[in-house]
């Protein structure tokens, strides 16, 4: 990490819980992150990983009965946890913004494209309703909706699915915000059109240069747009590196078990290496490594420890007792992880 | 090679939806063309997959083969027998061969009824009412499909996607099914829990000698399941393949296109994506000619008047274009 | 649940009052219009009849009958909604638009011009009602029908083979009956209320059998001399009616958020 640029997120010790009737649900355990300015950061989790809340807690949108309980989010250096809510809302879609999943329900219906994409404007800039409204549809154009002038006057029943998620880009980029938060905006699509969006998204980064954050259980959409990435499970980032050597050499067992369980084109195998068992419970969760109920290599000590994220390379961690000299011992040979 | 038996064929399949906008007897309401002129062939034991995007009509066709909609023309025959001939209560005792797997596992299992009376209703409903028999067949298809005997006792909400799709694989072999339709089967499921069911559902088809039709929109999962990929495209097959050829050497320009399009891990692989421009056609008012003739790279004035024919054009490998 | 309370404080109190309290049909001249007191606990009419006894026996009346139409009207309702639903298209146009005649009249109207045309018995009023309550309870079943129907597992067991009047019975009603429920609730508590205007008016069950309308109505002239001659007829209406609403609401609460609670937890976080 270059340690003369301030990095523009630096989240430290982030945790949410929701307090339901069953009992608290700690969703995002301690979760640490950091973003330099236009970087991509990927994070990657089954449902029940955290993952999307970690999104919802950067932004301040954690609905009840949720709450961000502890920990820092420093955007810019400053800590978005101790803002009011009117300074956050000066923020959201100014500074940060936040690409929903599902493009069929983000749209008022009984707004039309253009006032949806001028809102924005309208709220965090100094320019006129008309103004706004030419500046929504320059974004509009900026995003590839053909005639956008006309279209501009159309309500979003009249788009499809890959159109309407580039009207929720082009409303999310238009005051070229220092920080995008994507959680799953490709899920919902088809992969032709998904493969569009995503080249759009990366030309906008280009243009803007917005750093981002994407929140996928697609590892193929990671791969292709970010730089770095971060696989979360039970509430806790588990492995963190660069694209390419995560998915190449991964270290954590989770993450090992993941990429084997993926079907992959070109590669026909008989069986699909599985996890045993499901994610579990986030509620009351035992001291010990969140993966050991299911970890091939689970030892007595696993349960005991809760291992911490360690430095396995120069910006590869891993939350793994087995990762660490320390710890190494407990592991018969024939079980380390290479 | 002695010929396999088709256990599943149709020929010039069709299904039109009315779509409103019609006045009752003076203007018929447009039509979505969901299914067009579509003729295939399962042989006995094979795994087939049926890839496509939304509104190809994938799902719709194999709802079809099962004769769960009924076929606006053209006849689906299953071991055999003419299904489309067949009256309402012939159909109703056929059914018992062959089932399918539903999409939704949240939706497909009644959530009023417990597991017990959840698989052994269709065992009911073709006569075998001995319940202590067909606890017993029960109990074992449940070690089969990997749940304890104990969830026979509870209600669906207690389990998970993944233990609900298997609680629905259960309940198509207790009624004999020979053959499946598995209408994306793990699409609505976590990738981990994906590789469960799809490593269930091998194992049930190497052990019984299955007969299935695996629908999905994901490329992968159907390429590393099935044996043979029919690809369709706005209610028509565009090509039809073994799964390696169509992967290494795809001839239809959608389906070269469709490969282009999945986002990789593999790092060499990486800066092939190219996306396909323009929207998915709405099948209400498909394109003349080739369907895909407005967004092919390949196309020509020939595309937009004649159709292309699904013909074959290397072993096994049938595609319909003008220049595959 | 005070609803439930309530209302089995005043059903257990119409079932046993008349047994154990003074007849409510003896008249005593020399007691006329006594205020409530140890002897009398409501007091009593102008002919000297103890009132607690007949408003209880009032509420019996008023309790049989409502619930009598509530059944008739589902019995009709239910039946004509699971038809219309689940098999859709003419049929269901043809029953919904013939329902619909019937919601065009305002109730009362309707159940006063048949009541009229019928003459007022118990099993004409209960007929009135009945027919009165069969539109909404066919329009609170066929909806969820709709929605049902259309759900995989229904799909699935069609696909299983099994039969469509199998099907009906043990899919599409088990899963309908909560919503029908909530609502014959509900329609008690109007029941009470058409039950007791039509008393009122006087078209309901005459006298000398108390029913509570009816009291009201013969107390409008001696409001003077023993106001509470209409007070109390009138609470138990109020108490009636809220008992039964408060029920129908517990109930609702209970029956959707029940679903709601166990996918929260779990859907809660991603």
């Amino acid at each position: 990490m270059n340690g003369d640029e301030r990095p523009l997120l630096d989240v430290r010790g982030l945790r949410t819980s929701f307090f339901t009737s069953d009992g608290e649900v700690v969703a995002v355990d301690g979760v640490d992150l950091q973003l330099r300015r236009g970087e991509a950061l990927g994070i990657v989790g089954e449902s029940g990983s955290g993952k999307s809340t970690v999104a919802l807690s950067l932004m301040g949108l954690v609905p009840p009965p949720g709450r961000t309980v502890g920990g820092e989010i420093l955007f810019r250096g400053e800590d978005l946890l101790k803002k009011t809510p009117g300074q956050m809302r000066a923020l959201r879609g100014n500074r940060i913004s936040l690409i929903f999943q599902d493009p069929m329900t983000s749209l008022n219906p009984v707004l039309t494209i253009g006032e949806h994409v001028a809102e924005p404007f309208k709220f965090h800039q100094p320019v006129g309703v008309r103004q706004a409204w030419r500046l929504g549809v320059d974004m509009l154009k900026s995003v590839g909706i053909p005639s956008s002038e006309r279209r501009a006057l159309d309500y979003p029943h009249r788009f499809s699915g890959g159109m309407r998620q580039r009207v929720i880009i082009a409303t999310a980029l238009a005051c070229r915000p220092d920080l995008i938060l994507a959680d799953e905006p490709t899920t919902a699509l088809d992969v032709s059109i998904q493969a569009q969006i995503l080249v759009m998204l990366r030309e906008a980064r280009q243009r803007d240069g917005a750093a981002l954050i994407l929140i996928t259980h697609n590892l193929g959409v990671v791969a292709e747009l970010c730089d770095r990435a971060a696989v979360m499970y039970a509430g806790k980032i588990v492995e963190e590196a660069p694209v390419d050597e995560l998915f190449g050499a991964p270290r954590h067992p989770y993450t090992r078990a993941l990429l084997g369980s993926l079907p992959r084109l070109g590669r026909r195998e008989r069986r699909l290496q599985s996890i045993d068992g499901a994610p579990p419970s986030l509620i009351g969760l035992p001291a010990g490594c969140h993966f050991a109920p299911r970890c091939p290599l689970a030892q007595p000590v696993c349960r005991e420890v809760t291992p911490t994220l360690f430095a396995a390379a120069s910006s590869h961690t891993v939350r793994c007792l087995a990762q660490e000299p320390r710890w190494k011992p407990h592991f018969p040979s024939s079980q380390q992880p290479v | 090679m002695e010929a396999a038996f088709p256990v599943v064929s149709a020929t010039g399949l069709t299904k039109y939806f009315p779509a409103g906008g019609g006045v009752p007897f003076v203007r018929r309401p447009a039509q979505v063309r969901a299914v067009d002129n579509v003729s295939l062939s399962i042989d006995q034991g094979q795994s087939v997959g049926l890839v496509g995007e939304s509104g190809c009509g994938k799902s719709t066709l194999g709802r079809l083969l099962l004769r769960l909609i009924e076929p606006t023309s053209g006849t689906v025959t299953f071991e055999g027998t003419d299904l489309t001939s067949l009256s309402k209560e012939q159909l109703r005792r056929v059914r018992s061969g062959m089932q399918m797997v539903f999409q939704d596992p949240y939706a497909s299992l009644d959530p009023r009824k417990r597991v017990l009376d959840v698989v052994e209703e269709g065992m009911l409903a073709h006569g075998h009412t001995d319940r202590a028999a067909n606890r017993e067949r029960i109990a074992s298809l449940m070690a089969r499909v990997g749940l304890d005997e104990r969830a026979l006792y509870q209600y669906p909400h207690h389990f998970s996607g993944g233990q609900r799709q298997r609680i629905g694989i259960a309940r198509a072999l207790a009624v004999g099914a020979r053959f499946i339709v598995a209408d994306e089967p793990v699409s609505a499921l976590d990738v981990s829990i994906q590789a469960q069911v799809l490593n269930l559902l091998a194992d049930l088809r190497d052990d019984l000698h299955l007969t299935i039709l695996l629908v999905s929109h994901d490329l992968a999962v159907v390429h590393h399941f099935t044996e043979r990929v029919m690809v369709m495209y706005l209610g028509k097959i565009v090509e039809e393949a073994p799964s390696e050829a169509l992967y290494a050497e795809p001839r239809h320009p959608y389906t070269r296109a469709l490969l282009d399009c999945i986002p990789t891990i593999d790092p060499a692989q990486r800066g092939r994506m190219r996306p396909l421009a323009g929207e998915i056609p709405t099948p209400l008012n498909p394109p003349s000619g080739c369907r895909f003739h407005p967004r092919c790279p390949l196309a020509q004035p020939v595309c937009a008047e004649v159709e292309p024919p699904l013909e074959l054009k290397a072993d096994g490998h049938l595609a319909a274009c003008h220049f595959a | 649940m005070a609803g439930v309370v309530l209302t089995l404080v005043l059903i257990v109190g119409a079932g046993v009052g008349p047994i154990v309290l003074p007849d409510p049909f003896a008249t005593a001249p020399p007691d006329r219009f006594q205020a409530p007191s140890v002897m009398h606990w409501f007091g009593t009419d102008n002919l000297g009849r103890d009132q607690l006894a007949r408003i209880t026996l009032g509420l019996r009346l008023s309790v049989v009958v409502a619930v009598a139409a509530v059944a008739l009207g589902v019995a009709v309702g239910v039946v004509l909604g699971l038809v219309a639903g689940y098999y859709g298209g003419a049929v269901d146009n043809i029953i919904m638009r013939v329902l619909d005649v019937f919601f065009a009249f305002p109730g009362l109207l309707l159940a006063l011009a048949m009541i009229a045309a019928l003459g007022s018995s118990i099993l004409n009023l209960v007929l009135t009602m009945g027919v009165l309550f069969a539109p909404s309870m066919a329009r609170v079943t066929r909806g969820p029908v709709l929605s049902i129907r259309q759900k995989e597992f229904v799909e699935a067991a069609r696909a299983l083979g099994v039969r469509e009047a199998v099907i009906v019975r043990t899919h599409i009603l088990p899963n309908v009956v909560a919503p029908i429920i909530v609502a014959s609730t509900l329609q008690l508590s109007a029941a009470i209320l058409i039950e007791a205007s039509l008393g009122f008016l006087g078209l309901g069950i005459g006298p000398p059998n108390p029913s509570l309308g009816g009291l009201i109505s013969a107390s409008r002239t001696f409001m003077g001399q023993g106001p509470w001659m209409a007070i109390f007829p009138g609470l138990a209406i109020a108490l009636l009616v809220t008992g039964f609403n408060l029920v129908g609401d517990g109930l609702r609460d209970a029956v959707d958020p029940r679903l709601r609670d166990v996918l929260d937890s779990r859907t809660a976080i991603r």
